[in-house]
């Protein structure tokens, strides 16, 4: 029956899926949980029982200081005066330098392959607005594919705090701030003493210290037609793929995950690909990275830079790459 | 004109203007005692000149060779000693020479990947756009991405704090959270 039903659902748009589907996620012992929407996903906080009141305050404070500063969506936001702006100069915040100056390192460390300058094509796209207030079909629109690169010729001189945005170029830090959220997330809970945390922002997470008697996090990773566990002791993962972020464009189907070579939204073949490193930051790029290279070169990529990922296929079978732990993956039920 | 003050006593202190002094010896120890460190203790003892230039003799005297000593030559090497003494020294060139030129080949090779690495990585903590640089930098020129060169990412992908790890078994209880498609 489940065969039956992936086969009918090949050839249409995949079905969206929640952020957290119909899983019984186990708090454990001696942890508590936390909620709260921000940068338009919901942020997930596993924090020590008596100091999630004092966690939760902290972290949301950080994720509302970096939406404000860096959402695409906000009229008001640094990012959108910033984009408004392009072709002159431009002084930012410490937080936007620190991003965009992330952002230009991701880009060269993966040849350009991770492009924090396709705003402009997302939205001819029709990704202009939030994904919740984007509707699943929208009018054919003529799109002239222009490939991305334009990063390249972005202008920062750090110690001024200023910023060149050659006109044309609009920036959209999207996964690259989430993943660095939850990085800083963490950092902010040590440094207010709490040292046993685990930040879950939308699928970009990363976990500091072991709940009290037990040697790992146990971690569900969503495939397309099956969820395994595995057993995270450190670090962070990520996943990027088009189970979520995708929508209609007259016949066309679209989704978030754009080839910066073509301009164009990539099918290889992939569903998702998850994966892991010390810093969200890196898993995030990393997953974006090896999605839109495809499988062999994807899991080359991987293997390159000693990150593990798995890699989901659009017929539901999967591989892996890197050191994941195929050994202790745990399908369930 | 003599003063009348009884108090000033510095008067006292002062040689009649014109005035040689009256003893031999104290021209000499007078020069002596300007010669000194104004913040030296005063010496017990000081020389004169002349003797001074007595003990200065004294020493240069007993460095000259005497007459009897005069240089004596020293006998012949014998010519298979010498030759063997030479081809001693010229190993011993040869050896140092090779062992300078392969310290200095591996220093230059060593400074030229040190070079080379920190020129072709760029870091995340530190990336070369430090002051004012185009984020184009360190690319090739081609516009088209490409991923020809992934080494080229080694330092943004670095594992600091020990990179990440997983639990030795697969967890037995439900998961804690997932990682969705974001």
């Amino acid at each position: 029956m489940a065969s039956a039903t992936t086969a009918q659902h090949r050839d249409r748009p995949p079905a969206a899926v929640s952020p957290d589907p119909e899983l019984d996620f186990i708090t454990p012992a001696g942890m508590s949980r936390a909620h709260f929407r921000a940068m338009g996903t919901t942020i997930t906080l596993l924090l020590p029982e008596g100091q999630q009141a004092a966690g939760l305050d902290a972290v949301r404070t950080l994720f509302e200081e970096w939406e404000q500063t860096l959402s695409r969506f906000r009229t008001d936001s640094e990012l959108s005066r910033l984009n408004q702006q392009a072709g002159g100069l431009f002084i930012v915040s410490e937080l936007l330098l620190r991003v965009l100056t992330e952002a230009l390192a991701a880009a060269r460390a993966t040849n350009g392959i991770y492009d924090p300058s396709l705003l402009k094509q997302l939205a001819q796209l029709g990704y202009d607005r939030s994904f919740d207030e984007l509707p699943v079909e929208l009018p054919a629109v003529t799109y002239r594919a222009q490939p991305g690169g334009a990063w390249r010729s972005i202008q920062v001189e750090r110690k001024m705090r200023c910023v060149a945005l050659p006109a044309g170029v609009q920036l959209d830090f999207g996964g690259i701030a989430k993943g660095m959220a939850v990085d800083a997330a963490l950092e902010r809970l040590q440094e207010r003493g709490i040292h046993t945390a685990l930040v879950n922002a939308g699928g970009d997470l990363a976990v500091h210290g072991l709940p009290p008697e037990t040697d790992h996090w146990s971690i569900a990773i969503q495939g397309k037609d099956a969820v395994w566990t595995i057993p995270l002791h450190h670090g962070a993962i990520a996943t990027s793929g088009l189970a979520r972020r995708h929508w209609r464009q007259g016949e066309e189907l679209r989704h978030h995950l754009l080839d910066p070579r073509t301009g164009l939204p990539v099918h290889n073949g992939l569903w998702s690909v998850t994966a892991v490193a010390a810093r969200c930051v890196q898993a995030e790029i990393a997953a974006k990275t090896a999605f839109i290279l495809g499988l062999e070169r994807g899991r080359a990529f991987l293997i390159d830079h000693q990150l593990a990922g798995l890699f989901i296929n659009t017929d539901g079978t999967w591989e892996t790459g890197g050191g994941f732990p195929e050994q202790v993956m745990r399908r369930l039920p | 004109m003599v003063s009348n003050n009884p108090y000033d006593e510095s008067l006292s202190w002062i040689p009649a203007q014109g005035k040689l002094p009256a003893e031999p010896g104290a021209y000499q120890r007078q020069i002596t005692f300007s010669q000194q460190s104004a913040y030296a203790p005063a010496p017990d003892v000081s020389f004169s000149r002349a003797q001074t230039a007595n003990a200065v003799q004294t020493k240069v005297e007993q460095k000259k060779p005497r007459p009897a000593q005069a240089p004596q030559q020293s006998p012949r090497m014998p010519k298979a000693e010498a030759q063997s003494l030479a081809k001693r020294l010229k190993k011993y060139i040869i050896v140092t020479s090779i062992a300078a030129f392969g310290l200095l080949s591996w220093l230059v090779a060593g400074h030229l990947q040190t070079a080379a690495t920190s020129q072709s990585t760029p870091n995340a903590a530190n990336p070369p756009d430090a002051t004012n640089t185009s984020a184009s930098d360190n690319q090739s020129g081609d516009d088209s991405p490409s991923i020809s060169n992934p080494a080229d990412s080694g330092s943004y992908f670095d594992q600091q704090g020990g990179g990440y790890g997983f639990g030795n078994n697969g967890s037995t209880q439900g998961p804690a959270t997932s990682s969705g498609v974001s």
